[in-house]
């Protein structure tokens, strides 16, 4: 099953994001394979997806499993002229664009953001997100990574913290990777857009409007670093505010929230 | 010592002061002292001094301009004097350009991407900051060597702190 161009089109209203694009059938990474051609691509929002692909990363190298067709992976570009202000909100756009498409697809799916950029239903994880900004010429480039389970779910599950889900299997929703990536992009882009408008406060809220409630106990982890608090919503940058048991307020922009969705 | 009286609303200006400094030289005179309302100027030739001026806050641009001013006659501290900020101007602080946790590797298996003595060119990097799963690699503007890290991995940076030195070769 290769990629459906014209399913894709039809449902893509974009102006630019998947406007450049491109299928391989298979791939290493979609972020490996886009940043190394990346002087093919000129437009912020340009795509590469992958039928398959044999290391796919998630963060710190982790592996991310996919069969063949059945997950949505992909790789976007944004191109910006300076170094980006804010720039973790940025990868946290695409979070929020798939919650609203679930949502919009089906309003009784249980969506949750789990920090920074996971995607969960009904407590499932079915979208991680790996972004990378680098320098190409004067350019500050943005290659953002998005695995969204469709169809499927990985084979095997490995030392994941969170159980996989697919949108399949946890909403109505009977999607298809061509719809999937159109809607994401459609919403994506508006989302983008609010960015270079400086529109933080609005994408922040928009962010935790899909993110857990308030007060809720939450655990981040990162290596042997363990913080437990209360849920305070995320700040300006998009990092992650918790009151731990002494009352101190806690900022951390790294790492993993492991237990408390 | 001379003073001169003071002129109306008149304030020394950086061309003035380099006049007064030329005149020094060919003059026997080896130390001068200028008090002009609420400035005071001191040029000595005799060992260590350097011009200064001592003066209230609240004197926009003076002090700036008068450091500038070239140590006439001052053998003793001028050699010593002179190697040390060439040699710092040569140390370029890399700081860091947003929030986030700092890595120096692309992951905890990998090797890290620089090390002390490490020559560098344009365009290296040096190392990742994260912010929310999005990886910023931070390159070097300059071709040199790493002096100094001066940040241990995977602690969280703030903005504008100096992460490394780097030694700035031709």
């Amino acid at each position: 099953m290769s990629w459906n161009g014209k399913q894709f089109y039809w449902h893509l209203t974009t102006r630019r994001f998947g406007r450049e694009f491109r299928f391989l059938e298979e791939t290493d990474s979609t972020n490996r394979w886009l940043r190394d051609n990346i002087s093919e691509f000129h437009l912020s929002g340009s795509v590469v997806v992958a039928g398959h692909q044999t290391s796919g990363r998630g963060r710190y190298s982790r592996v991310w499993d996919d069969r063949a067709n059945q997950a949505l992976l992909c790789s976007v570009l944004l191109k910006l002229k300076g170094l980006p202000e804010r720039p973790g909100l940025l990868s946290m756009l695409p979070a929020i664009a798939l919650a609203r498409v679930v949502v919009g697809h089906d309003s009784t799916a249980a969506v949750r953001l789990k920090w920074p950029n996971d995607v969960l239903i009904g407590g499932k994880k079915v979208a991680g997100v790996l972004a990378e900004a680098t320098k190409h010429g004067d350019d500050h480039v943005i290659i953002v990574g998005v695995g969204v389970n469709v169809n499927g779910v990985p084979e095997t599950a490995g030392q994941k913290s969170t159980v996989p889900g697919s949108l399949l299997q946890e909403t109505s929703w009977k999607a298809d990777r061509e719809s999937v990536l159109a809607a994401l992009l459609n919403e994506w882009e508006e989302l983008f857009d609010m960015y270079l408008e400086g529109e933080y406060e609005a994408l922040r809220m928009a962010w935790e409007e899909h993110g857990p409630d308030r007060g809720a106990v939450l655990v981040r982890s990162e290596g042997n670093e363990r913080i437990e608090g209360e849920y305070c919503g995320i700040g300006s940058n998009g990092q992650l505010l918790l009151r731990d048991a002494s009352g101190v307020l806690r900022e951390t922009y790294s790492g993993d929230v492991t237990v408390g969705l | 010592m001379a003073t001169r009286p003071p002129k109306e609303k008149s304030r020394l200006d950086l061309a003035e002061i380099q006049k007064l400094v030329r005149m020094l030289e060919r003059s026997p005179i080896t130390e001068f002292e200028l008090v002009e309302s609420d400035l005071r100027i001191r040029i000595s030739k005799n060992g260590g001094y350097a011009p200064t001026m001592l003066a209230p806050a609240g004197l926009p641009g003076v002090p700036m301009a008068v450091a500038q001013v070239p140590t006439p006659g001052a053998p003793s501290a001028a050699p010593e004097a002179a190697p040390k900020p060439a040699a710092a101007s040569n140390l370029i602080d890399v700081k860091a350009p947003m929030v986030g946790t700092f890595y120096r590797a692309p992951s905890p298996d990998a090797d890290v991407y620089v090390r002390v003595g490490d020559s560098v060119e344009p365009g290296k990097v040096l190392c990742i900051i994260e912010a929310m799963k999005l990886m910023n690699e931070i390159e070097s503007e300059f071709k040199g060597r790493i002096a100094e890290i001066l940040i241990e991995n995977a602690q969280p940076v703030e903005y504008g702190q100096v992460l490394f030195r780097i030694e700035r070769t031709a």
